[in-house]
């Protein structure tokens, strides 16, 4: 008995060998494998990376995510041999032992313990005892996997360490290429919101001008900015007439009080100013009547001075100029208060109005114009294009600086540059993205509802395309009649299976069809 | 004990050999048909030979009754054979004080072996009056159960060309039969050497070497065989495969097959697996055991539907398809 434990525990043993092994070898195998796989990933980016700029956070995940996905690949694969009568199988067959492994670890494992089972079991374990398992087995060596994974990791390497845009040539006119594409991208997006919104003929034939402006060759980072600014005027982005708070601004400044309050509107820093607001209302009462008097012919001045934007602040300052006249302190603060709040009011629409002026579309424009003048300045295309390259070149580090800034600008920068202040971090209710891609489909369903009437219109000439659309459907008898062809099949059975049209070897199968195919029962019924 | 099995198996291949020798001192070539026809009498089941006229059938079935020492009847199925032929009949027969009695007169099924010639020419009816015969191995007439002497083995054969006037075996007989054996046409070489054994005086003699009772000793040795249940797992895939729609089944078979094999071909499989693996001197059935037996225990078991029949598909290509696309 102690004698076939022990060859059950050889068996046993023979096989949890083999599945070690074997794990091992798979997870070399798949492995390689996986990692040429995952190699490709980093060296196509970094080969990217030599020609443009890429995050980064995707370089990283260029070489994490592959070999997370590797190892995952791997775990997973080595699994398959989890189960030991797969490995035993595989052991077996590897050894060429015809199942005797295979039969002889299930009896060792699940039994039963028979006198012919501990015989097969014994024979099994001398048996295997015997095979060299590492010839039986040996460890894979996928040097051609190897070979691969070393030179895409080698070529990752050195390309990582290539500075961006270091290759010109054809890599540069592609890029150039890009820039074009990526002006005209941008172009569009403008040209796309200038037919979405609403204005008078005068402005949209300016908007088109302008646009045409836009599309030249050779614009500068200033024509640029000042064409934008311009445009964005016209779409009703422009956020504060800054002509008129300094019109205001200077009106206020002769009185000395409220200076500061004076140079906060004229740098446009409405916040800023409700604050100052705020102060005067506490230091009024205790201005004398000369002071107060000065101060409120100020603010009736910069509220003659002001525009229709900004008629409800010059509202506030009319009032609060008849206050400061009176002798009611409480009036007095109180009304400056509502000034105040006024300015306060003024800045969170100018930072709304700002977040949906044409801030994506700007910042494409502006990248598009850094990068063409980054492709003039780096390569040679040409004499015709000589003047647009030293035009745009210029504005290389202009132009992504543009961006740049304003895309990490906070609310001061708008006040200071209309405009591309407008792609500074500022609250948003939709992203623009998402704005155009529902005005771009609510215009196609739009069409798409017009040719659907107009067909329907087309196709029925009874009523007008509305009506159709309200009609009832109406109930048809759509019954087929019924037109028996048992004659025909009587017929064909009769003659297929004469003697001399079919074959002997094929008549049963003919019968058999017609017996398949044909009416049953002998029951003739009425059409 | 490992001795004792040692001697015990040793033994089976010894009496194995003695037939298998006797048996080609008067058949010439057709090893396999040889070697499937002893190994169904040794698992316990029936033989259906199919071959043109002449190719040595009914004299391999003669030969084997001779060696084995077991009594012989040989029936010869026609249009016109009916039940009764082949069962018996009760007959009246008056005794010594002259009273008249019915006494049952047992027919040829009555024998070790049985040579049912030419099955497929006798009508349905009388074909199945050798279904419970071989299927239970008993014979029931009128009130009276009549068990068969041991052991009991059906050898039909049936003539693949004439099909004018024939009966198909119906479906449940012929899942009766353990393994369906094509007797080929004989090499060159076979055939001078069946000519110089019969065109001479001095017919070959055969000796007999088993009995009966060593007969049903080897078959109690081969179901003592244990069988793992991976080999038997890849023993009733196969089965699995030749039914249409089921995990197993090959695009063939699904395109072909009306209904496929029963569990008797899982048993005809993994019994003949065991004789197999003992003949190799063997503890152990493996998966090339079940593989070399699947073509005889399945291809008569498989039905075609309507389409397979229309094209003449060969039943042989589907279990080869079903063989070479099963995993071990």
């Amino acid at each position: 008995m102690a004698e076939q434990t022990h060859a059950s525990d050889v068996v046993l043993e023979a096989v949890r060998q083999g599945q070690r092994r074997l794990r091992r070898h798979a997870l070399v195998v798949e492995l390689s494998r996986g990692a040429v796989v995952a190699a490709v990933v980093p060296a196509v980016l970094a080969a990217v990376r030599v020609v443009r700029p890429v995050p980064s956070l995707v370089i990283v995940a260029a070489f994490v995510l592959p070999a997370v996905l590797l190892a995952l690949w791997a775990s997973a694969r080595v699994g398959r041999y989890a189960v030991a009568e797969r490995a035993a199988r595989r052991m077996d067959a590897d050894a060429a032992l015809n199942d005797e492994l295979v039969s002889a670890h299930w009896f060792a494992a699940h039994g039963p313990r028979t006198d012919w089972t501990r015989a097969q079991i014994d024979r099994a374990a001398a048996r295997i005892a015997g095979v060299d398992w590492q010839a039986a087995q040996p460890a894979p060596r996928p040097r051609r996997a190897w070979v691969a994974s070393a030179v895409l990791v080698g070529v990752t390497m050195v390309l990582l360490f290539v500075p961006t845009g270091s290759i010109s040539g054809p890599a540069l006119l592609g890029a150039r290429e890009g820039a074009d594409a990526k002006k005209a991208d941008a172009i569009e997006m403008i040209e796309a919101r200038i037919d979405a919104t609403e204005m008078s003929e005068a402005d949209r034939v300016r908007a088109e001008a302008i646009l045409e402006e836009l599309r030249r060759e050779g614009l500068t980072s200033e024509e640029a900015k000042a064409l934008l600014a311009e445009l964005e005027k016209l779409l009703g982005g422009q956020p504060l007439d800054a002509d008129a708070l300094a019109e205001m601004a200077d009106a206020l400044d002769v009185a000395p009080s409220i200076k500061d309050l004076a140079e906060a509107l004229r740098n446009q820093q409405l916040a800023e100013a409700a604050r100052q607001a705020r102060e005067l209302a506490e230091k009024a009462p205790g201005l004398d009547q000369r002071e107060r008097e000065q101060l409120a012919d100020a603010m009736d001045k910069a509220a003659d001075r002001s525009q229709k934007s900004l008629e409800d602040l010059a509202n506030d300052m009319r009032e609060a100029a008849e206050k400061l006249r009176g002798d009611d302190a409480a009036e007095m603060q109180k009304s400056l208060e509502k000034m105040a709040d006024g300015l306060d009011q003024l800045a969170r629409d100018a930072d709304q109005s700002a977040a949906d002026g044409l801030q994506e579309e700007t910042q494409a424009l502006e990248e598009a114009l850094g990068e063409q003048g980054q492709a003039a300045e780096q390569g040679d295309p040409g004499e015709s294009n000589r003047q647009s390259s030293q035009s745009t070149g210029n504005m290389q580090g202009e132009g992504e600086g543009m961006a740049r800034e304003s895309a990490s600008t906070p609310n001061q920068s708008m006040a200071q540059m209309p405009g591309l202040g407008q792609m500074s971090g500022a609250p948003q209710m939709l992203p623009p993205q998402q704005q155009q891609a529902l005005v771009d489909g609510k215009r196609r369903i739009e069409v798409a509802l017009k040719e659907e009437m107009v067909r329907a219109h087309d196709e029925a000439s009874d009523g007008t395309p509305e009506e159709l659309v309200d009609r009832k459907t109406e109930r048809v008898d759509s019954s087929v009649q019924y037109r028996r062809v048992d004659g025909t099949q009587d017929y064909d059975r009769a003659s297929a299976q004469q003697e001399g049209a079919v074959p002997e070897s094929l008549r049963e199968v003919v019968r058999k069809y017609f017996t398949a195919h044909g009416p049953r029962g002998n029951k003739k019924q009425d059409p | 004990m490992t001795t004792a099995l040692d001697t015990q198996i040793e033994s089976f291949k010894q009496q194995f050999s003695n037939i298998k020798q006797q048996v080609a001192r008067r058949i010439v070539g057709n090893d396999e048909v040889i070697d499937g026809t002893l190994t169904a009498l040794l698992a316990g089941g029936h033989v259906l030979l199919e071959g043109i006229p002449g190719l040595g059938k009914t004299q391999l079935v003669h030969t084997i009754a001779d060696v084995l020492h077991l009594q012989f009847a040989r029936i010869q199925f026609t249009p016109d054979l009916m039940p009764a032929d082949i069962i018996g009949t009760n007959v009246v027969q008056e005794t010594a004080t002259g009273e008249k009695v019915l006494d049952f007169q047992p027919g040829p099924i009555f024998a070790n072996i049985v040579l049912a010639d030419e099955i497929n020419r006798a009508t349905p009816k009388t074909q199945s009056a050798l279904l419970e015969a071989m299927q239970e191995k008993s014979v029931s007439v009128g009130r009276r159960t009549f068990t068969l002497d041991q052991p009991f083995f059906v050898l039909a054969t049936q003539n693949p060309l004439e099909m004018e006037g024939t009966y198909p075996l119906p479906e449940a007989q012929l899942d009766r039969f353990l393994f369906k054996l094509k007797v080929s046409y004989p090499t060159e070489e076979a055939l001078h050497e069946i000519l110089e054994r019969t065109t001479r005086n001095d017919i070959p003699e055969v000796g007999r070497v088993v009995d009966g009772a060593q007969l049903l000793d080897m078959r109690r040795t081969v179901r003592d065989v244990p069988i793992a249940k991976p080999v038997q797992s890849y023993a009733i895939r196969l089965v699995l495969a030749t039914h249409p729609k089921s995990a197993h089944a090959t695009p063939m078979v699904d395109k072909y097959v009306r209904y496929g094999a029963s569990p008797r071909a899982a048993q005809a499989l993994v019994v003949g697996g065991k004789i197999r693996a003992l003949l190799n001197n063997r503890l152990h059935v493996a998966a090339e055991d079940i593989r070399a037996l699947a073509m005889p225990a399945l291809r008569h078991r498989v039905l075609l539907n309507f389409e397979g029949e229309a094209e003449q598909v060969d039943t042989d290509r589907i279990v080869a398809d079903i063989i070479e696309k099963t995993p071990e």
